[in-house]
C-alpha cells in the first residue's frame, strides 16, 4: 500500500481514536490500533529500529501497548508524563504493577512514541487541531539516546533492576538459568558453544550497519557471563538505533525453538527466508532487509495475537503453551498429540492461536536476528530428531533429515556473497552496494511489499486458485486411456509411395555452390532454380504438395491474381503508409470485397513481401527490412474489424503487455 | 543413415495464412516458412508428417474454462465490439487480438500438440514435433501474450495419462508462466523455465523464488536471466540444471518448448543465443532418450525462426544441415547470405559469472530438497528409461545410454562446474 493510502487509513482511524479516548476502548478499536501499529512499523519506520514482539517488561510481563498508549495520552502525552515523573503511575494504570516506571517509559518510547510523533505530524499537516492529544515528540530521538545511556548505566549497575533491557544478552544475564535450562531441554545441546569463533567472524563486518553484528558481540558477552556487556552495548550506538528487545519470552527456548523449527522448515521451503539466514553478518542490505522482514513478522505476530487475545495474561499463557509444545516435540517427535502443521500456503489463514503458528511466528521474528548465532543452533539441530510435521504434512513424504540438515548447514555456513544476493528478495537487482546503511533504508522504503512475515512475494505473483491451476488426476499407476482416435492424419510418407520418384540425393543437401546458369544470381537464375526445385518437390510430394498448400506458396500465388488486382494492391499499400493513423489493411479489405482475407494475407506474404524483399536484397542490401513495415513503432492496432478503443488500455495496465518490453540496450546501434 | 528415433512432425498449411494483424509481431506465416525450409532440406524423408486434427472445444476445456473456450469459439472480428466486457475479461484486444479464423488457428495448434502427445503415449513415435504449438502464456480463463489456448498444458495433461511425471522445459525468452501456473500445485509436472527476468519484462513472473506450492512445492523451477546471455553460459547452465533435474525427477516424458525469441536479433527478445546454442539445448534434451514432445513458441524475426526450427528438426533427426539454404519459394527471405547462420547478437551480456552461479546454486539447492524426498510414486513407478523393454524394437542396446554411464557423465559435468563455481565464490567474497 502506498504512503498516500496509508495516510488515508490513518485519517480514518484518527477520528476513531479521538473518539476512543473518551468513549473507552473496545476490542474492535484495539484490533484496529494493533493493525495500524503493525503497519506503521512495517512501513514508516521500518528501517529505524528492530523491535520485538510482543513487548514485555524485563520480568516477562506483557505490555498492552494500546492501553499504555491511551493512558499516556490521558495524562497529557509523553512529555507531560516525563516531566511529572508519572511513569510509575502509568505503569500501574496500565496494569503492569508497581514501580515499573522506567521499563514502561522505555517500552513507550521504543514502541509508541514514534507512532505518536508521526501521528502528530499527520495531524499537523492536515490542520486538524482537535487531535492535539498527541504530544510533541520532536525530541524522541534524543530522548531515546538518553534512555539508552540510562539503560547502559543500569546494566553495569545491577542485573535485576526492573528495566526493559536492551539486547538479549542482558536478558540472558537475568534469566540465565532459565535460558540454559530451556536451551538444553529443547535442543539437547548446549546453546552457547564457540561463540568466540562467531564473534570473530562477524566482527569483520561493517560495524556501522547492523544490529546483528552487535547481537553477536552480545552473545559473546552472554557466554562470558556478562563481562562484555558494556562493549556490546557501545557497539549498539555506533550505527543506528540499537537493536533492542523488550523482554523475550524465555529466551533460550525461543532461540532453540526457532532453530528447531527453522531447521525443518528452511529446507522444506528453501525459500529466501531460509536463505537470508546465512546472509547475516555480511552485507548490510541483506541484513536490513532481513530485519525488515523479521520485524514485519513480529509485528504481525503481535497484532494478530493481540487481536485474538487482548488480555496480557492470555498472551503469556499462549507463550507458555507454545513453549511446552516445542518441548513436547523435542522430547517425542512422534507424539501424535503434537499435531500437524498444514501446508505453508494455508498458514496465513490460521489464527495465531495455533501453537505451531506461534512457533513459526517466533521463529520468523528471531530468524534473521539470530543469523549470527545460527551456528549454535546448527550444532543443536544436528542431533535432533524432528517431528515430520515440522517439515510438511504431505502424506508419504518421508523427507530425509540428514540431507535436510546438510542443506541447512550449507545455508548457514556457506556465507558466499552469491548465495546471499540470491537470497535477497530482489534477486534480479543485485549489485547493491554493501555496507551503506542509508541505501539499505531507502531500499526498504522503496519496497513496501506488504508481506506478512510468513509470505514473501515476487513482483508478480503466480495467481492461485481453481481459476488458474489445471485439474490433475491422481496418478493411479494404471495408464488411463489416451484417445487413440485422434492422432493426426498422416500426410507423409504417403500410403502409396511412388518409389520411382523418390529423390536419390542425400538427405539434407544444401544449396549447390554453382549452378552453371549464364548469369549466376540474376533474377532469372534465381527464378529458374526456385521453380526447378518446386517442380521437383511437387513431383515428390504428390498429394502432400496440395495438402500443405504448396500450390499457394511463394510467388506462385500471383498466378491467381490478375495484373490489375496486383496493381491495385500495391497502390492501396503505397497510398496508406503505416505511419498514418489509418492502416492500409482496412482499405485493402474494402478494395477487394470478393477476395477472402486469407487470400489477401497469403498474397501479402507470398508475393508482395517476397517481391519487396527481393528488391531490397538487390538494391538496398544494407537496409533489409525483413519484417515488413510492421516494424514501425506505434501502438498495436486491431486491424481486422471495428476498432475497440476502450478495452485495450485498461488491460494494458492491469495485465501487462508482451509488447511493452522495455527497449533493450545494444552495444552498437543497428 | 536413418534415425533410430521415430519422429512425428505435425503441420497444417492453414496456419500460414493466419494473420494477427498488421504491426503484430506474431506471424504464423513463419510456420509456413519453417515447413518450407524443412522440406527444402529434404528432412521430410526421415520422418512422418501429420496433419493434426482440429481440437474440439471439449478437448480444449480439459484445461481451459468452458466459458472461455466458448467465447473464443464465438467471437469474430466483426462482432467483437458487442462484447467489450468479455474481451476485457478474457484479456483479448491488443496483445491477443481477435482475428479471422482465430478459433480454427487455436484448434490446429492445440490439436497438433495433443495429437503429438497421444502418438507418444501410444508409442507410435519417440519424438513428436509441433512447431505451431508452444503458446505457453495462455491461462486457464484468459489469453495472454499472443497465446489463446495453452496447447502445452493440454499436451502435458494428455501425457499424464500415461506417465506419472512429465518434465516441461522452456527456453523461450519469456517466462513460461501459463504452464507453470497450471501445474503450480502438482508434483506430477515439473516446469523448468529459462527466461529473461527483470526490468518489467513480460510477463513479470519467473523469479527464482517461485518454486511451486502445496504438493507442487519445488516442482517449479525458474532460471531468471538478464539481457544478452550468450551461447556458452546459457548452454552450460542449461545442461547442468537439466541433467540434475532429469536425474532427480526421473520424468516419464519431456515436453520442450523451443521459443525462438531467445535467439539473437529477435524483435522482442534480448538474448544473444545463436542457432547453434539454441539447438544444442534441444540436442541435449534429446539425448535422454525419453519420449519427447517438441513445440515452437515465441520467435518474432521470422526468418530466424524458420532457420532455428529447421536446424532443430535436423538435430532431432540426427541430421546436420549444410549452411547454404537450398532453393525454395521463400529463399528471398534468407538474403543476403542465404545461409543458416544468423548475425551475432549485439546486446551486452549482463549476466555475470557470479550471478549465473548464484542462480545455479539456488536451483540446485531447491532440487536437493526433493532429491532425498522421493515421494511414493517415484518409487512405485520406475521411469521409462529404466524399463528394459522400452524401445524393444529397432533400438540397438549398445547405442543406448544406460543409467550408469549417464550418471557418470552427469557427475563429471557437475564436478567441472562445481570447481568452476568455487572460483567464482572466491572472486566475490
Amino acid at each position: 500500500m502506498s504512503m498516500a493510502g496509508r495516510l488515508q487509513l490513518y485519517d480514518g482511524v484518527r477520528e476513531e481514536d479521538s473518539g476512543e479516548i473518551f468513549g473507552g476502548s473496545n476490542d474492535d478499536s484495539l484490533c484496529r490500533f494493533e493493525r495500524l501499529f503493525a503497519e506503521f512499523f512495517s512501513e514508516i519506520c521500518a528501517f529505524n529500529c528492530v523491535l520485538h514482539y510482543p513487548p514485555m517488561l524485563s520480568d516477562g510481563q506483557d505490555v498492552d501497548l494500546y492501553r499504555l498508549f491511551l493512558v499516556v495520552r490521558g495524562k497529557g502525552g509523553y512529555d507531560a508524563v516525563c516531566k511529572g515523573k508519572l511513569w510509575d503511575s502509568v505503569g500501574e494504570e496500565s496494569g503492569m504493577g508497581v514501580s515499573v516506571g522506567s521499563s514502561v517509559e522505555l517500552v513507550y518510547s521504543r514502541y509508541l512514541s514514534a507512532l505518536d510523533s508521526w501521528m502528530k505530524k499527520v495531524a499537523e499537516s492536515k490542520v486538524s487541531p482537535e487531535f492535539g492529544v498527541v504530544d510533541d515528540r520532536d525530541k524522541f530521538g534524543r530522548r531515546l539516546m538518553e534512555l539508552q545511556a540510562e539503560v547502559e548505566g543500569l546494566l553495569s549497575g545491577c542485573a535485576d533492576e526492573r528495566v526493559v533491557l536492551v539486547g538479549e544478552d542482558v536478558e540472558g544475564g537475568l534469566d540465565e538459568d532459565d535460558h540454559n535450562l530451556d536451551g538444553r531441554e529443547l535442543s539437547g545441546a548446549n546453546g552457547v558453544k564457540s561463540n568466540g569463533d562467531e564473534g570473530g567472524e562477524h566482527r569483520q563486518c561493517d560495524d556501522s550497519e547492523m544490529p546483528d553484528n552487535d547481537m553477536d558481540e552480545a552473545v559473546l558477552g552472554n557466554s562470558d557471563k556478562g563481562n562484555d556487556l558494556m562493549g556490546g552495548e557501545e557497539g549498539f550506538d555506533g550505527g543506528k538505533m540499537p537493536e533492542e528487545q523488550a523482554v523475550d519470552i524465555s529466551d533460550g527456548a525461543n532461540k532453540s525453538g526457532t532453530g528447531v523449527v527453522s531447521g525443518g522448515k528452511q529446507c522444506d521451503d528453501s525459500d529466501d527466508k531460509g536463505l537470508v539466514l546465512d546472509a547475516s553478518g555480511g552485507n548490510s542490505d541483506d541484513d536490513s532487509s532481513g530485519h525488515k522482514r523479521k520485524r514485519e513478522g513480529s509485528v504481525w505476530d503481535s497484532s494478530s495475537d493481540d487481536c485474538d487475545s487482548p488480555s496480557r495474561k492470555r498472551m503469556r499463557e499462549s507463550a507458555m503453551d507454545m513453549l511446552s509444545w516445542i518441548t513436547g516435540v523435542a522430547k517425542d517427535p512422534g507424539d501424535p498429540e503434537v499435531g500437524s502443521i498444514p501446508e505453508k500456503s494455508k498458514w496465513k489463514s490460521y489464527s495465531s492461536q495455533e501453537v505451531w503458528k506461534q512457533v513459526l511466528l517466533f521463529r520468523e521474528a528471531t530468524f534473521y536476528r539470530r543469523g549470527s548465532e545460527a551456528s549454535n543452533e546448527q550444532r543443536n539441530w544436528q542431533n535432533q530428531k524432528m517431528h515430520p510435521c515440522l517439515y510438511e504434512e504431505q502424506v508419504g513424504t518421508n523427507y530425509n533429515l540428514r540431507d535436510r540438515l546438510k542443506c541447512d548447514k550449507k545455508l548457514l555456513f556457506g556465507k558466499s556473497a552469491s548465495l546471499r544476493s540470491s537470497s535477497d528478495s530482489s534477486l534480479a537487482t543485485e549489485n547493491r552496494t554493501p555496507g551503506s546503511h542509508t541505501e539499505g533504508q531507502s531500499e526498504l522504503r522503496d519496497s513496501p511489499d506488504a508481506n506478512s512475515g510468513l509470505d514473501k512475494c515476487a513482483t508478480v505473483r503466480i495467481p492461485l486458485g481453481t481459476n488458474h491451476q489445471a485439474e490433475i488426476p491422481e496418478w493411479t499407476g494404471v495408464t488411463s486411456e489416451s484417445d487413440s482416435k485422434w492422432l493426426g492424419t498422416r500426410i507423409w510418407p504417403q500410403e502409396t509411395v511412388n518409389t520411382r520418384l523418390i529423390e536419390r540425393d542425400p538427405i539434407g543437401k544444401g544449396r549447390q555452390g554453382s549452378c552453371g546458369c549464364p548469369e549466376e544470381g540474376s533474377v532469372e537464375c534465381v527464378r529458374f532454380h526456385i521453380s526447378e526445385k518446386r517442380a521437383k518437390v511437387k513431383l515428390e510430394l504428390g498429394n502432400a504438395f496440395y495438402d500443405w498448400d504448396f500450390d499457394r506458396v511463394g510467388e506462385e500465388v500471383r498466378l491467381m491474381w490478375t495484373k490489375e488486382e496486383e496493381k491495385k494492391f500495391e497502390d492501396v499499400v503505397r497510398s496508406n503508409p503505416p505511419s498514418l493513423e489509418k492502416y492500409y489493411w482496412d482499405y485493402i479489405f474494402r478494395a477487394f470485397p470478393d477476395k477472402s482475407r486469407a487470400e489477401l494475407v497469403s498474397y501479402y506474404f507470398n508475393v508482395f513481401m517476397l517481391q519487396r524483399r527481393g528488391y531490397q536484397n538487390r538494391h538496398t542490401p544494407d537496409d533489409i527490412d525483413s519484417d515488413d513495415n510492421d516494424d514501425e513503432a506505434g501502438p498495436l492496432r486491431n486491424v481486422f474489424g471495428p476498432q475497440i478503443q476502450n478495452s485495450g488500455h485498461e488491460m494494458q495496465s492491469s495485465r501487462g503487455s508482451i509488447l511493452l518490453t522495455p527497449k533493450k540496450t545494444r552495444k552498437k546501434g543497428k | 543413415m536413418r534415425s533410430k528415433d521415430r519422429i512425428a512432425y505435425f503441420y497444417d498449411g492453414d496456419v500460414g495464412s493466419v494473420y494477427f494483424g498488421a504491426k503484430h509481431p506474431m506471424k504464423p506465416h513463419r510456420l509456413c516458412m519453417t515447413h518450407h525450409l524443412v522440406l527444402s532440406y529434404d528432412l521430410h524423408k526421415k520422418m512422418e508428417i501429420y496433419r493434426p486434427h482440429k481440437a474440439y472445444p471439449v478437448e480444449l476445456a480439459q484445461f481451459h474454462s468452458a466459458d472461455y473456450v466458448e467465447f473464443l469459439h464465438r467471437i469474430t472480428p466483426d462482432t467483437q465490439h458487442l462484447f467489450l466486457n468479455e474481451l476485457t475479461k478474457y484479456n483479448l484486444g491488443e496483445d491477443c487480438p481477435v482475428f479471422d479464423n482465430l478459433f480454427e488457428f487455436c484448434q490446429i495448434y492445440a490439436g497438433g500438440t495433443i495429437d503429438a502427445a497421444r502418438r507418444l503415449n501410444n508409442q507410435l513415435c519417440d519424438i513428436a514435433i509441433n512447431w505451431a504449438g508452444g503458446l505457453h502464456h495462455a491461462k486457464k480463463c484468459e489469453a495472454s501474450g499472443f497465446c489463446y489456448i495453452n496447447d502445452l498444458v493440454l499436451g502435458i495433461l494428455e501425457l499424464l495419462k500415461y506417465h506419472a511425471r512429465v518434465l516441461y522445459i522452456d527456453i523461450d525468452v519469456h517466462h513460461g508462466d501459463g504452464v507453470e501456473e497450471a501445474f503450480y500445485f502438482t508434483d506430477r509436472v515439473m516446469t523448468v523455465s529459462f527466461h529473461k527476468y527483470g526490468d518489467l519484462f513480460f510477463p513479470g513472473t519467473g523469479d527464482a523464488k517461485e518454486i511451486g506450492e502445496r504438493e507442487g512445492k519445488f516442482y517449479a523451477i525458474n532460471v531468471p536471466l538478464k539481457d544478452g546471455i550468450d551461447d556458452l553460459s546459457f548452454t552450460r547452465l542449461f545442461k547442468t540444471i537439466i541433467s540434475k533435474v532429469v536425474e532427480t525427477y526421473q520424468p516419464g516424458a519431456i515436453v520442450l518448448q523451443c521459443g525462438a525469441d531467445s535467439l539473437a536479433g529477435d524483435r522482442l527478445g534480448c538474448f544473444n543465443l545463436s542457432i547453434d546454442g539454441h539447438s544444442e539445448c534441444v540436442s541435449f534434451v534429446k539425448r535422454f532418450n525419453l519420449p519427447l514432445l517438441v513445440t515452437g513458441g515465441g520467435g518474432y524475426t521470422k526468418e530466424n525462426v524458420a532457420r532455428c526450427w529447421t536446424v532443430e528438426t535436423g538435430v532431432l533427426l540426427d541430421t546436420e544441415l549444410p549452411n547454404e539454404i537450398p532453393e525454395n519459394d521463400y529463399i528471398k527471405y534468407f538474403a543476403p547470405e542465404f545461409s543458416l547462420k544468423i548475425p551475432n547478437g549485439q546486446i551486452e551480456n549482463l549476466n555475470s559469472k557470479s550471478y549465473l552461479s548464484t542462480i545455479k546454486m539456488q536451483v540446485l539447492e531447491n532440487l536437493r530438497c526433493i532429491q532425498h524426498a522421493p515421494s511414493v510414486q517415484m518409487q512405485e513407478v520406475p521411469p521409462d528409461f529404466y524399463i528394459p523393454d522400452f524401445d524393444e524394437d529397432e533400438q540397438n542396446p549398445d547405442e543406448r545410454i544406460d543409467q550408469h554411464t549417464q550418471d557418470k557423465h552427469i557427475q563429471r559435468d557437475d564436478e567441472y562446474y562445481e570447481a568452476d563455481n568455487d572460483n567464482d565464490q572466491m572472486d566475490v567474497s
